[in-house]
């Protein structure tokens, strides 16, 4: 079997135990409903009433997005004083903050879906080069 | 991203191992670590074993195994030590192609190699089996990481 199928086959692999792993497993449902958690958390922090926070759904993201009467200084503060956006961003795994009556200034965070491939990819190439180092030394043995 | 990674630690430890085994399997295949047919050196060594014992038992000529060739003849004189004449002889042997030389067992090598005459032990010495088993699966980048660059 050629080489190019054997990575294609390993990769195929890898990618489809990152799409059980997120889906069917729901690790990446786990992760946005704790990520909203700690999200609504850190907004509590701002005493504000009638903020809400919600994370991308429809597909999974770590994107956050505010919504609720608040002024310019409540959203971003000023200076040393932080505003709601800075509190959500703070939150260890958000990819981006926005508020939902705003457009959006930050490029917003790939779906959850896609950063979980891309890791899967990044684990398996690891793997490959780990693997080239142990066994991948070429050795001329003769006739050359 | 690092929160992500801890999300996924068991996914992206499964796919490292994925990683690694794919390695293992594409770099020893080329490797040739087998130092034969590949899958089955276990049943190769156990039927090898088996044939030597019962042929010296029974006072059998044991004679290899060869194949009839599947398909037109390769030019065995690419395979390194392989000139016209051990071509020739291998020919007589019946054997052709390369599928037929990877696919003899450690046994038939010891076999055929006490019938080449003046290439007596030719075959195991030369590595032939593993050098067909290149160019067989068509694997000339591990051949010539192995044997040296392709002749022909």
């Amino acid at each position: 079997m050629r080489t190019a199928v054997k990575l294609l086959i390993g990769l195929a692999a890898s990618l489809a135990c990152a799409w059980i792993s997120h889906g069917p497993l729901g690790r990446g449902q786990a992760l946005v409903d704790g990520l909203e958690r700690q999200a609504r958390a850190a907004v509590a922090r701002g005493q504000l009433p009638g903020i809400s926070v919600r994370l991308g759904r429809s597909p999974l993201s770590r994107n956050a997005t505010l919504s609720g009467p608040a002024n310019d200084l409540q959203r971003e503060g000023l200076g040393s004083q932080m505003g709601l956006s800075d509190y959500v961003r703070e939150v260890p795994g958000i990819g981006g903050v926005r508020w939902a009556d705003e457009p959006a200034r930050e490029r917003g965070a790939l779906p959850l879906f896609a950063e979980t491939l891309i890791l899967a990819v990044l684990a398996y190439l690891i793997g490959l080069g780990l693997g080239r180092l142990l066994w991948g030394r070429p050795r001329r043995e003769g006739f050359a | 991203m690092i929160n992500l990674a801890e999300n996924n630690l068991v996914l992206l430890i499964l796919v490292l191992v994925i990683g690694l085994l794919v390695a293992l399997w594409v770099f020893r295949g080329r490797s040739g670590a087998s130092g034969g047919p590949e899958g089955n050196a276990l049943h190769d060594e156990f039927a090898a074993a088996t044939q030597d014992v019962a042929g010296e038992i029974l006072s059998v000529d044991a004679h290899p195994n060869i194949p009839d060739p599947k398909g037109p003849p390769d030019n065995l004189q690419l395979l390194k030590g392989v000139g016209p004449k051990l071509a020739a002889q291998l020919n007589e042997f019946g054997i052709t192609r390369f599928d037929q030389l990877a696919g003899l067992t450690e046994n038939e090598v010891a076999l055929l190699d006490r019938r080449m005459g003046a290439f007596e032990g030719r075959i195991a010495r030369d590595r032939l089996v593993e050098q067909a088993c290149y160019l067989e699966r068509g694997d000339k980048d591990g051949f010539e990481a192995k044997f040296g660059k392709l002749g022909g």
